[in-house]
């Protein structure tokens, strides 16, 4: 798999987040636009849905989850018919993660700064188990103002977990405006190496640095691994992009329209 | 009144490691030695995660262990299990995860630690959610089955137990759930109580005996599912109910009562022993207790008010 084939999937996914959220008239469009490369990496580089144990995927910033639905939906797990029920009654479609409605989520989410510590015990659970398999943590960077998310790091690196793999997305805006005007995370690489992990900054958008930060990452056993990535809140849709009006927010008439044309000018 | 007493902390560990099993896990807050945990360190050191003082991150932690198949035992204070991590809880059990969590140091158990640390509102916390399993042991023979039966449940469990001491009974070898009727010397009343408010309710029973009124004392094991019919069963034929509970009046043992019995029309008066709605203070145990309407004398005063 190159990284043009999966980037090439990326983009897809990035249109059925579009229709998913214009048929919902809600959801949260700019964080899932801007996870979605790196999200489609993770699952097409290291996860087999069918096996079981397997590498998870905890979307810690769950508002994310039509990224994590459209990737499902990539894998035959959710039907075209499904995907047009996301938000509605029951629909295991929920507007953040449930696990025990739809499982191959992973883990039910939706309150910010919880996942990184889910993470943590799935991580000792498989390291204590012999199940060499890896578990991957997504947060946002509004969700890292959280407390939780910094007794869990040092928790991850105390115990070494080398099988715990964070990312951050960092795409600068959180629901209320510029993330380092609501509260400034300062350097989030240099933060998580001071706490004891290996960490590195890179541009989410660029699959080949995914890949080979991914690859970096499950290289590295001494312990957990962080992957920080700027990205663009809203990528591909030309007037979502860094305009923090799309975190939480329908895809109607025209703007539907522009949204998929935008994303097919960048298919072709 | 003397009676031979028990604190049931002091079983915790002992009883984790006589039930020991490959899935089982006990995490920690840095209060090992407190909640007596430190006994399954001992015998476990690689099922046993120390995560210091981080309760947020420790019930989730727990969660995610439950996630992957293990057992996980989160061992605390009441108030650090239920109050600090109460949203960590909330959203284990809408994940339906086989979490158990183990609480020591219940409602005013640790009298001179104050307000700040006394574990009052812990079931009315765990009682509002949905999944969510109760079980208040009183004795090292309930505590080891309410441990057994939390871990033949597949779901998120609150296990109440006392640091406090509390009297020893005579043991019935009944399964652990719902009501057992504890001692029984006629109908005047009921004294109906959770296993950490034991001694209060035992001393208030006794005095009402030595008052010339006869009744029942009835343990609620589990609060929830709350046991609506069976302690219904055993209350309505008396002329007066008296719950008492190591917690707030609101929101616990007598606010499940209460809304139990609104739903019946005719009724028997129930009366509420516990802390009032306002917050306590340090002192020793005892006094706090006394000062803060937790009393044998209070149980008999409230029953003899209402006959």
């Amino acid at each position: 798999m190159n990284a043009k084939e999966i980037q090439a999937q990326a983009n897809r996914n990035r249109r059925v987040i579009v229709d998913m959220i214009h048929t919902a008239n809600a959801g949260h469009p700019g964080g899932s636009l801007s996870v979605i490369d790196m999200l489609t990496a993770i699952y097409m580089t290291d996860v087999n849905l069918k096996e079981s144990p397997r590498s998870r995927v905890i979307l810690s910033k769950g508002h994310a989850v039509p990224a994590q639905y459209a990737v499902l939906h990539q894998y035959g797990i959710l039907s075209d018919e499904e995907m047009k029920t996301l938000r509605q009654l029951d629909s295991r479609l929920q507007g953040h993660p449930c696990s025990h409605r739809l499982p191959q989520v992973d883990a039910t989410t939706g309150l910010l700064g919880q996942g990184l510590s889910l993470g943590i015990g799935m991580a000792i659970a498989k390291r204590d188990t012999g199940d060499r398999h890896n578990v991957y943590v997504i947060c946002g960077d509004g969700e890292v103002n959280e407390g939780q998310i910094w007794e869990a790091a040092a928790q991850a690196a105390h115990y070494r977990l080398g099988n715990l793999i964070l990312v951050i997305d960092q795409n600068g805006l959180s629901s209320s405006g510029v993330t380092s005007q609501v509260m400034n995370n300062r350097d989030l690489a240099e933060k998580l190496t001071a706490f004891g992990w290996q960490a590195e900054t890179i541009n989410g958008h660029d699959m080949d640095q995914i890949l080979a930060a991914l690859g970096r990452a499950r290289a590295w056993q001494e312990g957990p691994y962080a992957i920080v990535m700027n990205t663009v809140k809203g990528k591909g849709v030309s007037y979502m992009e860094n305009n923090v009006a799309y975190h939480s927010s329908g895809i109607a008439g025209d703007l539907y329209q522009q949204a998929i044309e935008d994303l097919e000018r960048a298919e072709q | 009144m003397k009676y031979e007493t028990v604190s049931l902390r002091d079983y915790v560990g002992k009883t984790l490691n006589k039930l020991y099993n490959e899935r089982m896990y006990v995490l920690d807050g840095d209060l090992s030695g407190a909640t007596r945990s430190a006994h399954f360190e001992k015998e476990h050191p690689d099922h046993f995660i120390e995560l210091g003082i981080s309760e947020t991150s420790g019930v989730s932690i727990a969660t995610g262990l439950a996630m992957e198949g293990q057992i996980p035992f989160y061992v605390n204070f009441a108030i650090f299990c239920t109050g600090s991590a109460w949203t960590q809880v909330r959203m284990a059990c809408y994940a339906e995860a086989n979490l158990k969590l183990l609480a020591t140091h219940p409602g005013m158990d640790n009298g001179p630690d104050g307000a700040s640390h006394h574990g009052n509102e812990d079931i009315a916390l765990m009682r509002v959610l949905p999944n969510m399993r109760i079980l208040v042991p009183q004795s090292p023979l309930q505590l080891e089955q309410a441990v057994q039966k939390a871990l033949d449940t597949d779901g998120p469990c609150y296990i109440r137990v006392s640091r406090d001491a509390v009297p020893v009974l005579p043991e019935k070898d009944t399964p652990f759930g719902g009501v057992q009727v504890t001692a029984e010397t006629g109908k005047d009343f009921a004294v109906v109580y959770e296993g950490t408010a034991l001694m209060a309710a035992r001393q208030g029973f006794d005095l009402l005996n030595e008052n010339g009124r006869r009744g029942r004392m009835i343990q609620v094991q589990e609060l929830k599912p709350f046991p609506d019919e069976a302690l219904w069963e055993s209350i309505r034929d008396v002329r007066a109910v008296v719950t008492v509970e190591n917690h707030s009046v609101i929101g616990g043992l007598g606010g499940a009562v209460s809304e139990m019995l609104a739903a019946r029309g005719t009724h028997p008066p129930l009366l509420r022993v516990g802390v009032p709605d306002v917050f306590t203070q340090s002192g020793p145990t005892a006094q706090v207790k006394a000062r803060y309407g937790l009393s044998g004398e209070h149980v008999c005063q409230a029953v003899l008010a209402a006959l």
